[in-house]
């Protein structure tokens, strides 16, 4: 009796593991078609088809740098620079690290920056700390994760082995070694903490429609002081107010307020 | 090492409090909004409570508890919904739950749904309570003009559904008298005999105004209830899954003119939908229902006919390759607008109006076409509908903006645009143009000109795209209970291995001070106690308790068990032992605090303890 119950539960638990294995396995495959789909759409030159796969398959759950990256091309392609930029830097978030994305992203940034005379007046912002946290691309957050871990295991493997060593130079070595690792550890931990709390309080937008800086919510547009923002522009969300937006520039300090409809959060 | 442990202390309790900062700040972005599709009903009137949840990661999200709706004081849940959709916003996938509660208004006052809790990332997230005015139901009286079909039944007030078709065949001259009186022009006789002669109280109908519709064009589909007695309470109606339709509701008509049929004079109340056909072919709408209470008390429920509707399919369209069929049905026109007295400048936007208006549905009306392509550049800024909902139909418009921008300065013919939708009374596809005009083009910048070569150049010095990657799906490590786990792991063993290194240096370093710590410690507690003995009149205890203070203190600083002390032990212990300045110094205090000799058993005289101190003094400077 008891054997044929184990039976039983052995066979439906196997059941159950191939079908779960199968199912993710099965939604991962339609992803990759889909992304697949969109690149073949992509090099056919339709490309508001390959935005729509490339969509598609960030609904579905894959929130890879290639999707973004190759969203970003789709919607450049386009003529939506305020959209690209802002899949670009989606995508770099996950690749600090890729040449293609900081190639695009330059090259579709020196193009929304070109002629903005006003801008070249105005002296930039000094928010050092926001700029040391937001200017490391060397890792993604995974990867800092991964790299906290790594050092602040060596620095309690230092403090621990500092216990059971007698001599003096090996000591020394061991304590610098471990002093230095807490070091590496702490920044990365400031720097993964701040890139949290910059994104969550000062999070970072794209300006996907050319809108103008108004003083207040709601203040009518067709000012001749108002400032022009260009697609593409990169501005830092400040306050929120029913449908409008304040927003700092991110190079500059001007600020206003714009429609939340013109503009879209980066992360 | 010890300074380094001392420095790191601190830094490490804010690594702690680092990570703790970081998990909540990764917790994921949720968007809960409320709504209720009627602020103010009347009493028997329906209406929805929407509850929707948008998060990033739908594994995290839980209904932990949702507003009683049953227990909320005159109002009656009917049904319940749950839906879960994901869709892209801003480039990130949401899913969104939508929990949506049908609810009838059962009396007058108001109405306060109470407050649902959600939690998500361990974060836990109350709603605001919802509202609603409920109303006495009003007898607001309407003539109509309208054409009455039938497709019903009839209830009479025994709550019984009955069907009497033979009857109704009898007496189509009272039909006509009453379709006189209610000055309404039958359509479909057939259907109207089924009602006629009935002499029930309640009686249902379920009506389309078009069994043939084409794809796209509306139907007004209308449930009409038809009373002789007023009924207690409120109806409460359940409406039928409309599949293939696009529906809009539209105003509902209560307490129409009195109409004299089935031999009686009946008050109709209708709820009106328009529906759209997505497809073609035969469509079976299921029966509605209705629940009404009668005047005894009993509920009766109330079921329409099934509705059948053809729907047909549009003729090939053969029109103008370059303007193609927008898909939208009904009788629809097209107006530009254009501020002519603004100057237009090459390469520099200006906007662009067209409006779409007409009837039909409005809301579903797609961006019309502009003929000039090859001079201008198009951007949708806006579309925004404004629709107009009557008892039979929807009208209204919907208004597109448009950034556009000239490529080339000079007189340009600008065509405007075209629209193509199929006239349903036409029965053929109609093409809807905006007047054309000249512009009149000024040379722009050249820089500006220059800039817009530039951005249509740019995208073919971009990066090629990456294609043959295999794009995966996992959960960022950070997220991770794992990555929390070793984080939490590392920071307190460190702690750990950082307190036990500072507790020992501390203790090395203080070794003395913390032996006479420990022991003025033991002193004072034994002191205290042996006091409490002695207020107490426990003599007994309080000898046993001084005598084991004094070998405790002796054993613990100088090593040495005095359980049978006496004065040439002590004597002995001066003499011979520590002779350590600090020691003996220690000791002269220790016997003046401890005032021990009061109270020891051992009896001694005021003399000899001035003696015994004078010995300890001598000793002292002996030493020095």
């Amino acid at each position: 009796m008891m054997g044929n119950l184990r039976k039983s539960l052995l066979i439906f638990m196997r059941a159950l593991v191939i079908t779960l294995l199968f199912s993710g396995a099965a939604q991962a495959r339609d992803a990759q078609h889909i992304f697949d789909e969109g690149n073949k759409f992509f090099m056919t030159k339709r490309y508001d088809k390959a935005r729509a796969n490339y969509e598609k398959a960030l609904c579905m759950g894959y929130k890879d740098a290639s999707v973004y990256y190759n969203l970003a091309s789709a919607y450049s392609f386009l003529g939506k620079p305020g959209k690209a930029i802002a899949n670009l830097h989606r995508a770099q978030k996950l690749e600090p690290w890729s040449k293609d994305i900081r190639k695009n992203l330059k090259t579709l940034t020196v193009l929304v920056y070109k002629d903005m005379r006003g801008l070249q007046n105005i002296q930039p912002k000094p928010a050092l700390l926001k700029s040391v946290v937001r200017s490391f691309n060397l890792l993604n957050k995974d990867e800092t994760a991964i790299a906290i871990v790594a050092f602040y295991s060596l620095f309690f493997v230092c403090l621990l082995a500092r216990k059971f060593i007698s001599s003096r130079f090996v000591r020394i070595t061991v304590g610098v070694t471990g002093v230095s690792a807490c070091i590496v550890a702490m920044l990365l931990i400031f720097i993964f903490t701040g890139s949290f709390y910059f994104d969550h309080f000062y999070p970072q937008a794209v300006i996907t429609r050319a809108t103008q800086l108004r003083t207040a919510p709601g203040e009518p547009q067709n000012d001749e002081n108002s400032f022009n923002l260009k697609e593409g522009m990169v501005v830092e969300i400040t306050s929120a107010d029913d449908g409008w937006r304040k927003v700092a520039l991110e190079i500059g300090d001007k600020s206003g307020w714009v429609k939340a409809d013109t503009l879209e959060r980066i992360f | 090492m010890r300074k380094t442990g001392r420095l790191l202390l601190p830094v490490l309790v804010a690594f702690a409090l680092l990570l703790d900062i970081a998990p909540v700040l990764a917790v994921d972005d949720i968007v809960i909004s409320i709504n209720s599709d009627k602020k103010l009903v009347y009493v028997g009137d329906e209406f929805t409570i929407t509850y929707s949840i948008s998060v990033t990661n739908p594994k995290k999200f839980s209904l932990k508890k949702s507003a009683d709706f049953n227990k909320i004081k005159g109002a009656e849940l009917i049904s319940t919904r749950e839906k879960t959709t994901s869709y892209l916003i801003g480039g990130i996938p949401y899913t969104t739950f939508i929990y949506r509660y049908t609810i009838r208004a059962s009396k007058a006052g108001a109405i306060k749904a109470g407050r649902s809790v959600f939690t998500y990332e361990s974060a836990t997230y109350k709603t605001s309570p919802v509202a609603v005015r409920v109303l006495p139901a009003a007898v607001s009286i309407k003539k109509r003009d309208k054409v009455v079909r039938s497709n019903a039944k009839e209830a009479k007030n025994t709550g019984k559904v009955e069907k009497k078709p033979a009857e109704v065949a009898k007496e189509p001259a009272k039909k006509r008298d009453i379709e006189k009186n209610m000055g309404r022009r039958p359509k479909k006789q057939g259907r109207m005999k089924e009602i006629m002669g009935l002499a029930g109280s309640f009686a249902v109908e379920s009506v389309a105004s078009n069994p043939s519709p084409y794809v796209g064009e509306g139907v007004v589909y209308q449930f009409r209830f038809y009373h002789k007695i007023e009924y207690v309470g409120a109806p409460a109606f359940s409406p039928p899954q409309f599949t293939g339709f696009y529906v809009e509701e539209l105003p509902q008509s209560r307490g129409l003119v009195e109409v004299e049929r089935f031999g009686g004079e009946f008050i109709i109340e209708e709820v009106n939908y328009i529906l759209f056909p997505l497809v073609a072919g035969n469509v079976t709408i299921p029966p509605a229902s209705l629940e009404v209470r009668d005047s005894a008390g009993k509920m009766n429920t109330l079921w329409s006919d099934p509705t059948d509707i053809v729907v047909r399919k549009l003729p090939e369209y053969k029109g103008n390759v370059a303007i193609p069929f927008s898909g939208s049905v009904g009788e629809l026109s097209i107006a530009l607008e254009l501020d002519t007295n603004k100057m237009i400048v090459e390469a520099e936007p200006f906007q662009v109006s067209l409006t779409v208006k007409g009837v039909g549905n409005i809301t579903g009306i797609s961006e019309p076409r502009f003929i000039s392509t090859d001079d201008f550049d198009y951007t949708l800024i806006e579309a925004k509908s404004s629709v107009d909902k009557e008892i039979d139909r929807i009208s209204g418009e919907k208004r597109f903006v448009y950034s556009v921008t000239a490529r080339r300065a000079g007189d340009i013919p600008f065509d405007g645009a075209a629209y193509v939708y199929f006239d349903t009374q036409k029965v053929e596809y109609v093409e809807a143009r905006t007047k054309a005009a000249v512009l009149n083009v000024k040379p722009g910048k050249n820089e500006a000109a220059k800039e817009r070569a530039a951005a249509s150049a740019i995208s073919a010095i971009l990066a090629p795209i990456r294609a043959g990657v295999i794009i995966s799906k996992r959960t960022p490590f950070y997220k991770t209970h794992y990555y929390t786990f070793i984080m939490l792991f590392l920071v307190f063993s460190s702690l750990l291995v950082v307190s036990v290194s500072l507790k020992r240096g501390y203790e090395e370093r203080n070794k003395d001070a913390l032996v006479k710590k420990r022991a003025v410690k033991t002193a004072l507690t034994g002191i205290r106690d042996a006091r409490a003995h002695l207020h107490n009149q426990k003599i007994e205890d309080f000898y046993i308790q001084m005598r084991y203070l004094l070998n405790q203190f002796f054993k613990e600083k100088f090593g040495i068990e005095l359980i049978a002390h006496s004065l040439d032990s002590l004597a002995e212990l001066i003499n011979v032992g520590k002779k350590d300045k600090k020691v003996i110094k220690e000791l002269i205090s220790n016997i003046k605090l401890l005032n021990y000799f009061r109270y020891s058993t051992v009896e001694v005289t005021e003399d000899e303890l001035k003696d015994y101190l004078t010995e300890l003094r001598r000793t002292l400077k002996e030493l020095k």
